[in-house]
């Protein structure tokens, strides 16, 4: 892999992985207004279509455990 | 208005100088030992500028405070005392989560397989369930060489093998903020010892992998 692509690829991934962290990781409390599952998801698509080239290295979003 | 609660942390927490979610000020709420970073916002909801709002926050509060623990995206209470005594029977739990992560940071790690051989449709059925239970196998032990080192190195990991086919794996280690470069040297040599392997690396992260702690009823 050139290092200009690698790069590439690290800053796609790091972007995918904050995203996954936001929105998958973290404290969960339970509010008074908890978004949706679906409203979440929604963003999540969006972003994630902005990712289309690191595909081989997306996880499926909700998979952990 | 909503309390949009971004993270938690030990009292006193010291704010970055940034605004939330729509331009919004943060404020403290304090919660037994613990204080809760908020900001007032017209009501929940899902877009990009409010998940990278929330995102710019932790990484504000984190640069700020030894201990923090980021709260998962979407959560709004009415009013102080409703977020209070929403955490209020969980602050213990939550105590020893912020005891984890004090002065730690968090390391993602991504490794993709660079090839992955289709497993041959000839054959009986018998053979293709063998196949795949080898590669399976073969999958598990590569990825025990390279998280097995990794997380002996840090003070905590989680790690899922073969979240899809074309990746070995996606693990998360928790590590001293002033051993992250060894720790990113570690990985680097075990980049170069699998020239197959495509390893791609994140963070400094807030602890976010080690701060899922269910607080719900």
């Amino acid at each position: 892999m050139s290092s200009s692509s690698s790069s590439a690829l690290q800053q796609q991934v790091t972007l995918l992985e904050l995203v996954d962290r936001v929105l998958n990781k973290g404290v969960v409390l339970t509010g008074d207004i908890t978004l949706s599952v679906a409203d979440v998801d929604l963003v999540y698509v969006g972003l994630r279509l902005l990712l289309t080239s690191v595909s081989t290295l997306e996880q499926p979003h909700g998979d952990e455990k | 208005m909503t309390l949009h609660v971004y993270a938690l942390t030990e009292r006193p927490a010291t704010l970055p100088a940034i605004t939330g979610i729509e331009a919004s000020e943060l404020e403290t709420v304090e919660v037994g030992e613990l204080d809760a970073i908020v900001s007032p916002v017209a009501g929940e909801e899902a877009n990009e500028a409010a998940v990278l709002a929330h995102a710019g926050v932790v990484d504000g509060v984190f640069a700020r405070n030894a201990a923090v623990l980021p709260v998962r995206f979407g959560t709004g209470f009415s009013d102080a005392a409703s977020l209070s005594a929403a955490i209020g029977g969980r602050v213990d739990k939550l105590q020893r989560a912020l005891e984890l992560v004090r002065g730690n940071v968090e390391i993602g790690l991504r490794v993709g397989l660079g090839t992955h051989p289709e497993t041959p449709r000839t054959g009986s059925g018998r053979d293709y369930l063998t196949g795949r239970l080898a590669r399976v196998r073969a999958a598990e032990r590569a990825a025990g060489e390279i998280h097995g080192p990794l997380a002996g190195a840090a003070h905590a990991d989680t790690v899922t093998v073969l979240p899809t086919p074309e990746l070995l794996l996606s693990a998360a280690y928790l590590v001293a903020r002033d051993e992250v470069d060894a720790f990113r040297k570690r990985i680097a040599e075990l980049d170069g010892r699998h020239p197959e392997l495509t390893f791609v690396c994140t963070g400094p992260w807030p602890p976010y992998s080690f701060a899922t702690v269910d607080t719900g009823p």
